[in-house]
C-alpha cells in the first residue's frame, strides 16, 4: 500500500499535491554529483523527489526538517559494475560463448549481504553484470534500494548487453580437439570473431524470428539496447570501439578499461565512457600495463570516467576506490563524479540519479565528514526520499 | 646490547659488533641537519607552529619554534614550505624484506631474521616511500617457534649497516599449517619444557660442582652463562623470563594461551592479532598488553549462525577499550594496505582518535620494541628520524616529501621514479603543490 501511495505521490507534481509532506534537509556541506561543494545548502524533498536545491535560504513553512548542518550531504553513489548477488562461479553461463538471453536478474540473490554492505557505504544504485567468461554473457540488471524497508529491488532486468574482449572468454577453453572442453575461442582473435558472428547471424536471421537471443541482439543492433564491453588493455578497447562502429552499436561503457587513458582521443570522439576497475588493486592481468594512477590519467585526458567495484570486487567499498583515485592524483571533483554522475549516465539514469537536482530521485547520503577525508563515514542513506540505512540526525532544532 | 647468535651466526655476530660502528660511520656519516616546517608534530607534546628540529650527530639536539632554535652556520637546513614534520614511522612487525618468511620446520627458535634479510628488496624502498624510519623484520606465523627478528633502518647496502637494534624478539604461533591446535600447543610446550629442564639440570650440576669444590676447600669453578650452545640461547632467554615474544594470535584461544604461557615463564608478550582474533580487547586491557594489528584494517566478517556480515575494525575495538595498539602495512598489489598513514586515516574513520592513530605508527611500536628512548617522538636525545610530509598526516593527498634517518635524507619524492610517474613535475607546478624545493 505504502509503495503504491509513494509512487502515486511521486507521480503528482508538487503543485497539484500541496499536502504532500516536504522534507527540508539542511546540509552543512553539499558535495554534489558534479563534484562541486556548497556550504549551508538546503535540499527540499517531497514525494521521493527533489523539489529544489538551494544555497541556503528560509525553511518552507510546515516542512519536516532534517538538520545535517554538521554533516556532509551527497547524492547516493552509483556502482555501475559489480557481481553482487551472483554466487561466485555462478556468474557466467558457460554452455555457449554467446548467450544474449541470459539475464543476471534471473539468478540474482537479493539477500546477498553484499547489497547491505554496499548500502552501508553509501551506494544507492548497483548494476550487476553477468560474468566475463563468455563473449556475450547476457543482460545486466540494475538494483536499487527501493523495496520494502529499503530492501534491494531489481528496477531494470535488461539494462545492457554484456560482452567481453580479451582473455576472459578464452578461460577454460582448450584448443585440443581430443578434449571435452574443446571450443572456440582459444585466442583473442577467436573472441572477436564470435562477437562478429553473433551479430552477422542476428542480421541475417528472419525478421520475425522467435529466438530470444537473436531478438536481443537485434535490439542492440537497432540501438535500443546499449552494450557494456569488457576491454582492459589499449588494444582491446580499440577492438571494442571498432566492433561498435562496424555494427553501429551503442556502447554504454568499456568496462575495467585500465588503459583507457592511452586511447583517450578515440574514446572521446566515440563518446564512450570508461568504467574503470578498482583503484586499490594493482593488476597486471590480461596484458594490462597498469599505472597506479590510471583513473587520474583517464579523467585528465577528458574521458568521462566511472569507477566500479567490478566483477570479483566483493568487499570493496566504492567510496574507498574514489578516495584512492583521489590520492593517486585524480581531481576530487572528477573522483566523485566517477562514482555518481558518470555511472548514472552509463546506466542511462542521469535524469533520475547521480546528483542532487530538481526533479531527480531523492537518493542521498549523509556523512560525518568529507567523504574524502579521514572522518568521512556514512551516517545514513536515503533512497527515493526514504531513509533506508542508518539513523537520521535529530530534527528537533530546526522544526520549531 | 646483548649479542648472541646461532652457531653459524656466531662469527658473523661478533664481526657485526666490531664492524657495525665502523660500517655505520662509513655509510651513514654522522649527520647534522636542521629541518624547518610550518608545523612540527612532536608526538610527545603539542604541535609546534613554524617549528624547527635540529639534529646533531644523528640525534635530535633541539625541537622548538624556529624563532627559538638557533641553527649553527655549518648545519644544512631543509625548509619545508608547506606540510608537516613528524617522527619517522615505526613498523612494529613485518615478515617482508626476507627471502622467505618461515622455515619449513615447526621449531626453529635459533633462526635469525638477520640472516634472511635482503637489503635490495623493493620492500625497503617502499618503506622509505611510505615513511618508515625503522622496521622490525621478524619471521612469520607459520612456525611454532619461528626465530628472532631484527630492527633495521630501511636503508643501506648490507644488514650490518641497516641494523638499529637487536631486541631478539621470538616469533611464536600456533598456526603452523598442517598442524592441529593440540599438536601445536604440545610442540610449543615441549620445546619450552625441554629447555626449562635442561636449564635446571645444568643449574643443579653447577651447584653440585660448586658445593663439591667448596667441600674440598678448592676455588669454586667460574659460573658460565654460555654453557649452552648458541642455537639454544634464544629459547633459554625466553624460559628464563628474560626474552620477549611476538605471539601470532589467530583466535581468542591463542591469546588466552599466550598470556598464560608468558606468565608461566615470565617472558614479555606482544600479541600480534590476526583479524580472526575476536573480543581481544577486554583480555588485553586486563593483562595490560599492547597489540600489533593486521594490515587489513577494516573488513567484513560473517556471523557463523546468521550469515550476517559484520563490519569490524580491530583498531577501533582496542581504542574503545583503551588498549594501545600498533598498526602495520603490507607491501603488495593491494594499495589499501600499503600506506601506513592511510591506514591511520581509515582507523580514524572507524572511530579511533587522530592522536591514537598516529601513536599507533610511532610511539606505540617504539615502546613495543623496547626502543622508546630512541624512536617514536621528537625529543632531545632521540634518533634524528624525521618524516617530512606534504600535508596533514591523515589527509588523502599527503605524501612523503623526504625521509630523514639519523640526520641523513634517505628518500626524496622528487627523485622517486614511481611517484614522479604518478605525479609528473609539470602537473605539480600548475596545481601549486609539491612542498619545498
Amino acid at each position: 500500500m505504502k509503495a503504491i501511495l509513494l509512487s502515486l505521490l511521486s507521480a503528482l507534481p508538487a503543485a497539484v499535491a500541496p499536502r504532500a509532506q516536504v522534507t527540508a534537509l539542511r546540509a552543512g556541506h553539499l558535495l554534489n554529483g558534479d563534484g562541486k561543494v556548497t556550504k549551508n545548502a538546503l535540499v527540499l524533498i517531497s514525494g521521493g523527489k527533489i523539489l529544489a536545491v538551494k544555497p541556503g535560504g528560509a525553511l518552507p513553512a510546515g516542512a519536516e526538517v532534517v538538520d545535517a548542518r554538521d554533516l556532509w550531504v551527497t547524492p547516493a553513489l552509483v556502482d555501475c559494475g559489480s557481481s553482487m548477488g551472483l554466487a561466485p562461479g555462478n556468474a557466467t553461463e558457460e554452455d555457449r560463448e554467446v548467450e544474449p538471453a541470459v539475464r543476471a536478474a534471473d539468478a540474482l540473490d537479493l539477500t546477498d549481504p553484499a547489497f547491505k554492505r554496499a548500502l552501508a557505504s553509501g551506494v544507492g544504485t548497483i548494476c550487476v553484470l553477468p560474468g566475463s567468461k563468455d563473449v556475450i554473457s547476457g543482460l545486466a540488471a540494475i538494483v536499487r534500494f527501493t523495496g520494502k524497508d529499503g530492501a534491494p529491488r531489481i528496477v531494470n532486468p535488461a539494462a545492457a548487453l554484456v560482452a567481453a574482449m580479451g582473455r576472459d572468454p578464452v578461460a577454460g577453453n582448450i584448443r585440443f580437439p581430443s578434449s571435452h572442453y574443446f571450443r572456440r575461442p582459444t585466442t583473442r582473435m577467436g573472441t572477436v570473431w564470435l562477437f562478429r558472428k553473433a551479430f552477422f547471424d542476428a542480421r541475417a536471421a528472419s525478421p520475425d524470428t522467435k529466438d530470444p537471443g537473436i531478438r536481443i541482439l537485434r535490439e542492440a543492433l537497432a540501438g535500443r539496447l546499449p552494450l557494456r564491453i569488457l576491454a582492459r588493455p589499449e588494444f582491446d578497447i580499440r577492438t571494442a570501439l571498432n566492433l561498435a562502429e562496424e555494427f553501429n552499436l551503442r556502447v554504454a561503457a568499456v568496462d575495467e578499461a585500465q588503459e583507457a587513458w592511452r586511447v583517450a582521443a578515440l574514446l572521446r570522439s566515440a563518446r564512450v565512457p570508461a568504467a574503470l576497475a578498482p583503484s586499490t588493486r594493482i593488476s597486471r592481468a590480461d596484458m594490462v600495463k597498469q599505472e597506479w594512477n590510471f583513473a587520474a590519467r583517464a579523467a585528465a585526458a577528458g574521458i568521462p570516467a566511472a569507477i566500479q567495484t567490478g566483477r570479483g570486487g566483493g568487499g570493496l567499498s566504492l567510496i574507498a576506490q574514489a578516495r584512492t583515485a583521489y590520492r593517486l592524483g585524480m581531481e576530487k571533483g572528477a573522483a566523485f563524479r566517477a562514482v555518481t554522475l558518470v555511472p548514472a549516465r552509463i546506466l542511462g539514469m542521469e535524469k533520475r540519479i547521480g546528483s542532487l537536482e530538481k526533479g531527480k530521485d531523492a537518493d542521498l547520503v549523509l556523512w560525518k565528514g568529507d567523504p574524502f577525508g579521514p572522518a568521512g563515514k556514512v551516517v545514513c542513506v536515503f533512497c527515493g526520499g526514504r531513509k533506508v540505512y542508518g539513523r537520521t540526525p535529530s530534527s528537533k532544532e530546526g522544526s520549531k | 646490547m646483548s649479542i648472541s647468535g646461532g652457531l653459524s651466526m656466531g662469527t658473523v655476530r661478533i664481526l657485526s659488533l666490531i664492524l657495525a660502528q665502523a660500517a655505520l660511520a662509513a655509510l651513514l656519516p654522522a649527520q647534522d641537519l636542521a629541518v624547518r616546517a610550518p608545523k612540527v608534530l612532536t608526538l610527545s607534546g603539542p604541535p609546534i607552529r613554524d617549528g624547527l628540529v635540529l639534529i646533531q650527530n644523528g640525534k635530535i639536539l633541539r625541537v622548538g619554534p624556529a624563532s627559538k632554535v638557533k641553527v649553527p652556520m655549518t648545519v644544512k637546513e631543509i625548509v619545508l614550505r608547506k606540510g608537516v614534520v613528524m617522527p619517522a614511522l615505526v613498523l612494529a612487525a613485518t615478515s617482508q624484506g626476507m627471502d622467505r618468511p618461515n622455515e619449513n620446520m615447526a621449531v626453529t627458535p635459533f633462526v635469525e631474521a638477520a640472516d634472511g634479510i635482503d637489503p635490495v628488496q623493493p620492500f625497503f624502498e617502499e618503506c622509505r616511500r611510505v615513511g618508515y624510519g625503522t622496521v622490525h623484520v621478524i619471521p612469520g606465523s607459520n612456525c611454532i617457534l619461528g626465530g628472532v627478528g631484527l630492527v633495521v633502518r630501511p636503508f643501506g647496502p648490507s644488514i650490518l649497516s641497516m641494523t638499529v637494534a637487536e631486541p631478539r624478539i621470538q616469533a611464536m604461533s600456533l598456526s603452523k599449517s598442517g598442524m592441529g591446535r593440540i599438536q601445536a600447543v604440545f610442540t610449543l610446550e615441549k620445546a619450552l619444557g625441554d629447555m626449562a629442564r635442561e636449564l635446571s639440570l645444568k643449574a643443579r650440576e653447577a651447584r653440585e660442582k660448586k658445593e663439591e669444590a667448596l667441600a674440598k676447600g678448592e676455588e669454586p669453578p667460574e659460573e658460565k652463562d654460555s654453557l649452552l650452545p648458541g642455537e639454544k640461547r634464544n629459547l633459554a632467554a625466553l624460559v628464563k623470563g628474560k626474552g620477549k615474544a611476538f605471539f601470532y594470535c589467530s583466535s581468542k584461544d591463542d591469546l588466552v594461551y599466550a598470556i598464560r604461557l608468558s606468565r608461566r615463564y615470565g617472558f614479555e608478550l606482544v600479541p600480534v592479532l590476526s583479524n580472526s582474533c575476536r573480543d581481544a580487547a577486554p583480555l588485553l586491557k586486563k593483562a595490560g598488553l599492547a597489540a600489533v594489528l593486521s594490515p587489513r584494517i577494516e573488513f567484513e566478517e560473517t556471523d557463523p549462525d546468521t550469515g550476517e556480515k559484520i563490519h569490524r575494525c580491530p583498531a577501533a575495538e582496542l581504542f574503545r577499550a583503551g588498549v594501545p595498539f600498533a598498526l602495520t602495512t603490507e607491501y603488495g598489489s593491494d594499495l589499501s594496505k600499503r600506506f601506513p598513514l592511510w591506514q591511520a586515516a581509515a582507523a580514524v574513520r572507524n572511530g579511533v582518535s587522530p592522536e591514537a592513530a598516529l601513536a599507533a605508527l610511532t610511539t606505540v611500536p617504539a615502546r613495543i620494541l623496547g626502543l622508546e628512548d630512541r624512536l617514536g617522538s621528537l625529543e632531545k636525545g632521540k634518533d634524528g628520524n624525521l618524516l617530512l610530509l606534504s600535508g596533514d598526516p591523515l589527509d588523502a593527498l599527503s605524501w612523503t616529501e623526504k625521509l630523514v634517518i639519523e640526520g641523513k635524507v634517505v628518500y626524496d619524492k622528487a627523485k622517486d621514479p614511481l611517484l614522479q610517474k604518478i605525479f609528473p613535475p609539470e602537473k605539480r607546478k600548475t596545481s601549486g603543490k609539491g612542498g619545498g624545493k
